[in-house]
Order: structure tokens, then sequence, then C-alpha cells
């Protein structure tokens, strides 16, 4: 069944589309760095992390992921996990489906396999290409990044950090990025059961991303209570990685967050798309 | 002498049997009540009755698309739930063709061959796509394809694998006289076939053209069901174009088989009585030296309004003809 979800998503100009724009976002954003003055000092994430994108093309790869994964890579993962089901239904193709003598679990969970997988390859993708772009530009050097909030007026906080390893963490970013979309994943393709139209699940997981915007203590401490339970607020700790003082202690909370969001909604999507009456 | 033991025939399952099937949907609309049908294999069974009344929903419970509020419904003896093992005996074409729009009309074959595969079944891809007839534009995308090409496809789609049981929901709807022409010829080869194949359609005609039995549905309960002749047969009428209108009148009426007989135009007549027997009234209409223009005799469509559609459903929920 996977393989029949992969035949239609690799014969589909939209998933070209897609995968295409997030390579493409890394090629333009190294084009714009390069062509704005490289030499000059970056501010990256909400830390932020001081870079010179001159000194390393290894700082691209960073400065992609820091600026694409509190809406643009939520969106892509949104389309892919949002389009799943409800994209089908719109089709009028899901009936015919789900009318075989196959249980309507293994219809849903290779489903969500599926898009599973190319959400974790637009992110790859687009760690990737940001790599070799920034390697085409600026060369693979040690990156050296300067931790903003932990500098001061008579202190400057600067990590060097050696090539491979640097490879290492952008690889442990990844995965913690991609950890971090489960959430916003789950809520799109719990939609998608719900809807004959994709565009409503992909808007409410994008609307996860916004609400957790909303209620972000880093810019309205006022909310701190609900701030906890966001699901993409601290989506940003992998940067601590690439700092001296790297503060890792919420990633437990933040995984084990995405962990409820994800089995929480993967269970109601199961539970309603297993009985669900099929009218589309 | 010994005596031999009668050797039974095995008892013959019904290709579809549904049992006090009801349909509650979620707006408290009771779309399917109580219903009771049996379809026997090799039949092949027209569903008709106005827009809601429950025709399409006891398709899709026939498919395991919508489980039923309460009752079953069986398909070769084995009950219908999602995704049931006995829908690998089924083809089916639900509420117009579904495809992948991007996808060629060949790629989308090859993917429900795929599905078929997957759950033990086989299926012949170049067969279905000769079938089509669609030739070389059966490499295009689904999406340019007209309206009459999309039911085509459909069709090919639903009788992949050689299915035992055809469900078909309006299967002809907004096609051209041609193309009716062709799902019908396909219907009846199926059916030659030993395939049992239940329809729902609008079009009375299509009934008494394809089907061996009928089934009339009005508000979710079963109104009639029986063979197609014995539901013509239950309004014995005949309509006759006259040479001279009330000379053949006069004769009609002494016939003792005619209870009734109608103008119905300038030179028409309605004749109505039990029993009627058209040879009779045309010999004694010669005999008379009334001649005869035009003859036609009840249709299921005379029927279906004389009978159902008009004759509201008794207090006790079973209509005129319920089994």
């Amino acid at each position: 069944m996977i393989r029949i979800e992969w035949y239609k998503q690799f014969h589909r100009t939209k998933t070209y589309l897609t995968l295409g724009i997030v390579a493409g976002f890394s090629v333009v954003l190294t084009i714009a760095l390069v062509a704005t003055g490289s030499g000059r000092t970056e501010f990256v994430g909400d830390l932020p992390l001081l870079l010179v994108p001159r000194s390393s093309g290894l700082t691209v790869p960073v400065i992609a992921l820091s600026s694409t994964m509190k809406f643009f890579l939520p969106l892509v993962v949104a389309l892919f996990a949002g389009e799943s089901v409800a994209g089908e239904a719109s089709w009028g193709s899901l009936r015919y489906l789900v009318a075989r003598p196959m249980s309507r679990s293994r219809i849903l969970w290779s489903k969500a396999a599926v898009a599973a997988a190319l959400s974790g390859m637009a992110l790859v993708l687009l760690a990737l290409v940001a790599m070799a772009a920034g390697g085409l530009a600026f060369g693979w050097h040690p990156l050296s990044v300067t931790n903003s909030s932990a500098s001061t007026a008579l202190h400057t906080d600067v990590s060097v950090t050696g090539v491979s390893a640097v490879l290492g963490r952008l690889g442990i970013a990844v995965l913690y990025i991609s950890a971090g979309m489960a959430s916003i994943f789950a809520v799109a393709f719990f939609l998608s059961t719900t809807t004959r139209r994709p565009l409503v699940a992909v808007a409410g997981g994008v609307a996860v991303t916004i609400i957790s915007r909303v209620f972000n203590a880093d810019y309205l401490p006022g909310v701190m209570v609900v701030n906890r339970y966001m699901p993409n607020n601290d989506i940003d700790l992998w940067q601590h990685q690439f700092t001296t003082t790297a503060d890792l202690s919420g990633v437990p909370h933040f995984l084990l967050l995405q962990a409820v969001y994800f089995v929480v909604f993967m269970g109601l999507a199961q539970w309603w798309f297993t009985r669900k009456d099929v009218l589309d | 002498m010994a005596h031999e033991d009668p050797v039974e025939a095995p008892p013959v399952c019904p290709a579809i049997q549904i049992e006090q099937l009801t349909k509650r949907l979620r707006n408290g609309i009771t779309a399917v009540d109580r219903l009771d049908l049996v379809v026997a294999p090799g039949q092949v069974l027209g569903m008709v009755g106005p827009n809601g009344s429950g025709k399409t929903i006891t398709l899709r419970i026939l498919l395991g698309l919508v489980r039923p509020t309460s009752g079953r419904a069986l398909i070769f003896g084995q009950e219908v739930h999602p995704g049931a093992r006995v829908l690998g005996r089924v083809g089916a074409m639900v509420d117009g063709p579904g495809f992948v729009p991007y996808l060629s009309g060949r790629r989308n074959l090859d993917l429900a061959c795929r599905q078929i595969h997957l759950t033990g079944g086989s299926a012949d891809l170049g067969g279905a796509v000769e079938m089509t007839g669609l030739g070389e534009a059966i490499d295009r995308p689904f999406s340019s394809y007209s309206h009459g090409m999309r039911y085509r496809l459909a069709m090919a789609r639903a009788l992949l694998g050689g299915p035992d049981l055809l469900i078909l929901d309006e299967p002809t709807t907004g096609m051209d006289p041609e193309q009716i022409h062709e799902v019908h010829t396909v219907m009846e080869a199926c059916a030659e076939g030993g395939t049992t194949i239940v329809f729902s359609t609008h079009q009375m005609s299509e009934v008494e053209l394809v089907c061996s039995h009928a089934a009339i549905l009005r508000a979710g309960r079963l109104a009639a069901a029986g063979s197609v002749a014995e539901l013509v047969g239950e309004l014995p009428r005949v309509r006759l174009d006259l040479d001279d209108r009330d000379a053949g009148i006069a004769v009609l009426q002494t016939l003792p088989e005619v209870s009734r007989v109608t103008a119905a135009g300038p030179r028409s007549v309605t004749v109505e009585g039990e029993g009627l027997r058209p040879f009779v009234l045309l010999e004694s209409l010669h005999a008379a030296g009334c001649g005869v223009s035009g003859f036609r005799s009840n249709t299921f469509e005379d029927s279906y309004f004389e009978h159902f559609a008009a004759d509201p459903l008794r207090p006790d929920g079973s209509g005129p003809g319920t089994p």
C-alpha cells in the first residue's frame, strides 16, 4: 500500500514543485547573502546567534534552518500531511480506495508514512542544498558563532566548531526539527481525515504554528502559563548546540510534548477515519 | 427395495441479503429504514426511487463505505463491514468516477490493479485498458477526459478482476445515447457471464431494458420488489391507437376482461382490466372491422407511477408491493 501511495506522490507535479521550492529557498538564500554582502554579521534565531556568512559556508544551513523552522517548514509539512487524505477525498477516489478488502487503518497509516517521509525529505533537502550552496559560495570552514544572549560589553561568547562536528550537529538539528514538526503534522493529518478540502487541513496545520507564535512567552511574558504547552515554541533549542553555554534542558519536555500531540491527533485520525461514513 | 434419501441441492447463497437495514444520518434523517432485500446470484436488479429514497446509501453500505445504524447487509453470505474480505468479489462505481486527476487513465487503472493484487486478487491491466476503448487517450491525464471517457474508465475499473457482483450507482447519468448503449451492452455481457448486478437509476426504461428484477424504494423503505415482469404485470393496461375510436370503444367494452376504457386522445384509448391479453383485444377489434394503428402495453414506468410513486406508504410502513 505504501508503494501505491509513493506511486501517486512521485507522479505528481505538486510534489516536485514543493520539494523544488524548498531546495530553491536554500539557493536563493545563499545568492542573497552573497549579493547583500557576506561579510556582515547576521542575527539568526531567537537567541540570537551572530554569524558571518563569509567565514564559512556552514553558516548557510544554520541560517536556512533557523529562518524556515517557524513558518515555511511547518507550511510544507502541513501541505504534505493535509493533502494526503483530503486530497484523495476531493478527487472522489477515496471511496474506491476504501471499498476494497483492506483495513482502513492500513490505508491511513500508509498515507501517513508517505506524507511523513516527504516532510522529512523536504527538511533534509533544505539542509543539504544549503550546505552545498554555502560550501560553493564560501567554502567549508570551522563555524564561528557568537551567542549574543550570553555576551556582554566585557565578554563575547564565541564558540568555534570544526567542520565534522558542525555536520554532526546539523544532523541532530535536522532530527530535532523533524521531531518538532510532529505536532503540526498530526494536526494537519487529523484534519485531513475530516474534510474533503485539503486547504482546510493545511490551514489547520499552519494555524498551530501561528497560535504557538501568539502564545510565546519570549514575545509576550504574560502567556507563560500556556507557553510550555504550545507545540512550536521550543523548536529553536537546537541552536544551543552551537554555543559555549548550551542550555538543552528544555529538549526532553519539547520532545515529550511533540509525542503527546502526535499520539493524540494521530489517534484521533485513526479513530475518526476507521469509523467515518465515506460519503465523498 | 432400498430406500434412497432424496439428495437435496445445496442452498444457494444470495448474492445480497439485506436484513432490517437502517441508516440514520448525523442530521437526523433516516436515509434507510428497516430495509429487507434479497438478490439472488445472476440477477440484474435495478433500484429505483426518487432522490433521497435511500438508493445510494444502501449501495454505499453494501460497499462498506457507510456503517448501518442497525440491521445488516451480507454479500455472498458474508457480513459487509469496512475492509470486509468479500469486497474483493465486488466491482463498483458509486457517485461517479473518482480517479487521481494528474495520472493518466492507464496509470489509474494500474493503481487499481496493484490494489487488487495487494489483496490477493488478480487483474489484467491490458484487458482493462482495451475495455475502455479510449485508444491513445488512455495515456492522457484523467483530468483532460470528457464525461463519457471518465465513465468508461470507471466501468473498466469496476470490472477489473472479474467481480462476481457489480454495484453501480446511476451508471449512465449524463451520458449520450451511444454511451448509454455501450454501458448496457457491457452490463448485459456481464450478466450473461453470471455476474450479479445491482444498480440504481432514475431511468425507468433502463430497468425494463437491462434488469431481470427491480426494487422500488421510497423514503428509505422498500415499496416493491420482484421481477420486472411481475412488477409491470401488476398494472394490466394497454394503450391502443384506433382508426375509429368510438367504434373501438364500443367493441372493447363488450369484452369480459375489460373493466374500463377511456379516451386518451383523438384516436387513442386506454384499456384497463385484470388479465388483459393483448391478442384477444386485437383479434376482437379486427373481427369488428376496427383498424388498429398502434399498440403499447403497460411499462415499468407506468407501474412505478401508478402503483408506487403516487401511493402513500401504509401506516404500518409497508408499501403496496412489499414482499
